[in-house]
């Protein structure tokens, strides 16, 4: 059995504080803007649910952090149900790259001689110089630092297989890079590394008894009183694959936690509009075809009272919050990876395309005209503003409506593009056509508002091929343009930016228990991963570190 | 009268359309229509259904019987072939059905017959192009009809508008469209260097069904005959190994670096901007003055991962 996780000293809990008790050192301490505390009114009578089934410990969600809380749990002796809205666990993380910002020094470091630190840990990543780490709170980032061996040595004694560090630091670390997974063998749903981390640990958790409900989705989580007292339990609904309700439905009792995994908002227009109003619902978040990441967990917390924490990290356009995306596809982000034989493949409809030089394509909009430099980096946020700009549809005035990439048969040569199914959905996300007009009115797609004006394309792609030769972009200086869009047939290709993943959600403090809009404690409640707001790390490093803390927090609690 | 349906004669039967006929059509597309008789409370299976303009295009019969109503099954009725607002009648004639005798009814119904329209590909320009010389385009056309346009001309005008080459395009679509009828027009150069704005004009005459006319523009750079071979090396800054399949530009001259990092170009004498472009790499460029046979070396930066990498 692992110790308790390190908690920083700080800000550890906000509950049994009143106002009148909080000094000026304290309430800068603790990092927390505490303002009017009132008076908690009496627990009202407990809410009448009838259980249906009763457990120690409720884990909504089987990503990163849901798989970790549960054994953390299930290791200090819980009894653990996880739900999961998916027909398979694994969520966001799955999909994931596999790597985790973890260091502070471990034995893998040290062999490779890297000097890294819990100190040097915290100081990269609350680095105020840099957006990224400006705006996280200090306290969880201190937690997470001081986390980080710990959690290293706790992951391997569940079964995650290290591959390696990556070559190059990212993000904000400087000391340390960002360690890998190695690969889950014979993975059926993605080539993408993340099932790594997410496989064994179902393997550990469920030799641990833990019983994971697939496609049961959280409808509530019930509360003492709408307001006040403690968390009891949750509603869920048995969901079809398509997460459309069936009738059964079921009342799970926790007698000592909650704990939120539901993967973040990046998935609902409506709660991540609340951050930045642009990102309306034609912008897909990245794999929604295996996680929605629809805000559940948040949305159900709120109702009873729960903060966000830290919504600043959510708009911090330092990180690759949005990407670009590939191609072709509806759920479009880069770094979809599914195989045609994936069991999510019939949400996903196609595989997409990768664009590798985009010398190859130009980018236009809705009304069919160039906006930006195509070469834009992932991370120029000067091309987001650009791509998410009003174009004129008098019915929706914040988004910016379809981006398209424009491209002819030379293109689909020098990128060894498939463009046929199931590389390309013609469903509404990919078109052909024989001349640049006739493309224009080909596409016909749910958010794109009016028909394509055919002469506004035409002239575009003439006046582009012109740039080819004269060599200068004269409207948005693409570096030197390389290649015309000339010979038939020509390709229209879904490319509107992907949103990668949220960094903000519930508030919560250093033990991952949920804060409310008063401050206080929401007892037996807790959240991790994306669920939870606070720290803008993306990944399932911090997923793993609060999903823990949370797991061993909660199985402590009384019954 | 059978004694079953009394007053069947003298029903009123009114007819309707499933669906409305589109307010404009393209000449000679095939409209989709389905006729429903109401005002009848018994089966007309068999009933016989005309639809006439001059004369009658298209006959029908009733084949399902609803709560209400009749209906025919969908059936296809073609456009007119000449541009212009008509009016087709749909009729029910008089007729018996089962023993009953119904009397005549009609609705007409008007619609307006559009030209299909024309677009332009134009590819294989070469560019730059030198001046004094000869050089040939393609040219592509297509019928929104999808209609065979083989026979039909294409007119290339230079940049004041002066006729330079036509081509009449041919019978075979090009490989990999539908239908993009095409034709090489061999063009005489510009005398003059410098980037060239041409066009080319589809006059859509003389085709079985009316078509509109349409143009589009495409553009070379017309150079001097070159004499300088001009050797560009591309290396990665700081590790100065070569770096291979990187896009060269000289001026209007286009080249790729081979596996040794080296991209060879003949050019004219004169001032350059040399530009080079690989993804994942910063852009670079330089100005150079070629006088002579030059070997010219150009160092790329590797973008940060930060900034390329996805995930």
């Amino acid at each position: 059995m692992s110790k308790s996780p390190v908690e920083a000293g700080p800000s550890k809990d906000f509950e049994n504080r009143p106002s009148a008790a909080i000094d000026r050192r304290s309430f800068l301490a603790s990092g927390a803007a505490v303002v009017a505390v009132a008076e908690a009114p009496a627990v009202q009578a407990a809410e009448a649910v009838a259980w249906d089934r009763e457990v120690d410990v409720i884990v909504i969600g089987a990503g990163a952090g849901g798989l970790v809380a549960a054994i953390a749990a299930r290791e200090k002796g819980a009894s653990v149900v996880i739900v999961e809205k998916n027909f398979d666990i694994g969520g966001r993380a799955m999909m994931s790259f596999g790597g985790l910002y973890i260091g502070g020094g471990n034995r893998m470091q040290k062999a490779k001689g890297v000097e890294d630190s819990p100190d040097r840990a915290f100081a990269d990543w609350s680095r105020p110089e840099k957006p990224m780490g400006r705006f996280s709170d200090r306290a969880l980032v201190r937690t997470w630092a001081d986390n980080n061996l710990e959690l290293f040595d706790w992951l391997e004694g569940h079964g995650i297989k290290w591959d390696a560090y990556r070559g190059a630091p990212d993000r904000l670390d400087r000391n340390r890079t960002r360690l890998n997974v190695a690969r889950w063998p014979n993975e059926p749903t993605t080539p993408a590394r993340g099932s790594g981390f997410v496989r064994p640990l179902e393997k550990t958790a469920r030799q641990m008894g833990i019983e994971i409900l697939l496609q049961q989705q959280m409808t509530k989580i019930h509360r003492e009183s709408p307001f006040v007292g403690r968390v009891t339990g949750i509603a869920t609904v048995e969901v079809d694959e398509w997460y459309r309700p069936k009738t059964r439905t079921m009342n799970i009792r926790a007698r000592k936690g909650i704990i939120i995994a539901t993967g973040g908002s990046a998935g609902n227009p409506v709660f991540r509009t609340m951050f930045d109003v642009r990102l309306t619902e034609e912008y897909q978040a990245e794999n929604s075809e295996w996680t929605q990441r629809t805000g559940d967990g948040e949305i159900a917390a709120m109702e009873i009272g729960a903060a966000l924490g830290a919504t600043a990290c959510q708009t911090t356009q330092d990180d690759n919050l949005i990407t670009k995306g590939r191609m072709g596809k509806k759920s479009n982000g880069t770094i979809t990876e599914l195989y045609p034989t994936s069991p999510h493949f019939f949400r996903a409809r196609a595989l997409g395309l990768v664009v590798k030089d985009y010398q190859d394509v130009v980018l236009v909009k809705e009304n069919g005209l160039r906006f930006y430099d195509e070469t834009a980096t992932t991370r120029d946020y000067e091309y987001y503003a650009a791509a998410l700009a009003w174009t004129g549809d008098p019915k929706k005035f914040n988004g910016g409506g379809p981006i398209w990439a424009i491209f002819d048969a030379d293109a689909v040569a020098r990128e060894e593009w498939d463009v046929s199914p199931p590389h390309v959905d013609p469903e509404g996300y990919f078109f052909s056509a024989d001349t640049i007009e006739e493309l224009a009115g080909r596409i016909v797609n749910e958010y794109q508002w009016r028909p394509m004006p055919g002469a506004n394309l035409r002239k575009s792609v003439e006046r582009y091929n012109s740039f080819v030769d004269s060599g200068a972009d004269a409207d948005f200086k693409k570096p030197r343009p390389m290649h015309k869009i000339a010979k038939p047939p020509f390709y229209a290709a879904w490319h509107t930016p992907a949103l990668h993943d949220s960094y903000t959600g519930i508030r919560i403090n250093t033990s991952a228990e949920v804060i409310d809009l008063r401050g206080k404690v929401i007892t037996g409640l807790y959240a991790c991963g994306d669920s939870a707001g606070g720290f803008g790390q993306h990944g399932i490093c911090r997923a793993a570190t609060f999903g823990r803390i949370a797991g061993f927090h909660a199985a402590a609690q009384p019954s | 009268m059978s004694e079953d349906h009394p007053a069947a004669g003298l029903a009123v039967l009114s007819l309707k359309l499933a669906e409305p006929v589109p307010a404009q059509v393209p000449v000679g597309a095939e409209i989709m229509l389905k006729v429903r008789v109401s005002g009848a409370a018994c089966d007309l299976s068999g009933g016989r259904i005309e639809v006439a303009g001059e004369e009658i295009v298209a006959r029908a019969e009733l084949v399902a019987f609803r709560d209400n109503f009749n209906e025919t099954a969908a059936f296809t009725v073609t456009a007119p072939v000449r541009v212009g607002g008509f009016t087709w009648t749909i009729r029910f004639p008089p007729q018996d059905i089962g023993g009953v005798s119904y009397r005549e009814c009609a609705l007409p119904v008007s619609s307006r017959a559009t030209p299909h329209h024309t677009s332009l590909a134009v590819w294989s320009v070469p560019s730059p192009v030198r001046v004094e010389g000869g050089f040939s385009i393609t040219v592509g056309a297509k019928s929104s009809g999808a209609c065979a346009l083989g026979g039909a001309k294409i007119e290339v005008r230079n940049d004041t508008g002066a006729p330079a080459g036509q081509g009449i395009l041919g019978d075979t679509p090009w490989p990999g469209t539908g239908a993009l009828y095409w034709t090489d027009v061999a063009l005489a150069s510009p005398s003059r260097e410098g980037l060239q704005r041409w066009s080319v004009a589809f006059a859509a005459t003389d085709l079985e069904l009316p078509h509109l006319s349409s143009s589009a523009e495409f553009s070379f750079t017309a150079v001097k005959p070159p004499e300088h071979g001009v050797t560009v090396k591309v290396t990665e800054n700081r590790v100065a190994t070569p770096v291979a399949d990187v896009q060269v530009a000289l001026g209007p001259y286009r080249a790729a670096t081979d596996k040794a990092g080296s991209a060879y170009i003949v050019v004219p004498a004169g001032t350059y901007d040399l530009a080079v472009w690989k993804s994942g790499f910063g852009a670079a460029s330089k100005i150079v003055e070629i006088t002579a046979d030059l070997s010219v070396q150009l160092e790329l930066l590797r973008l940060p991962e930060e900034l390329t990498a996805w995930d």
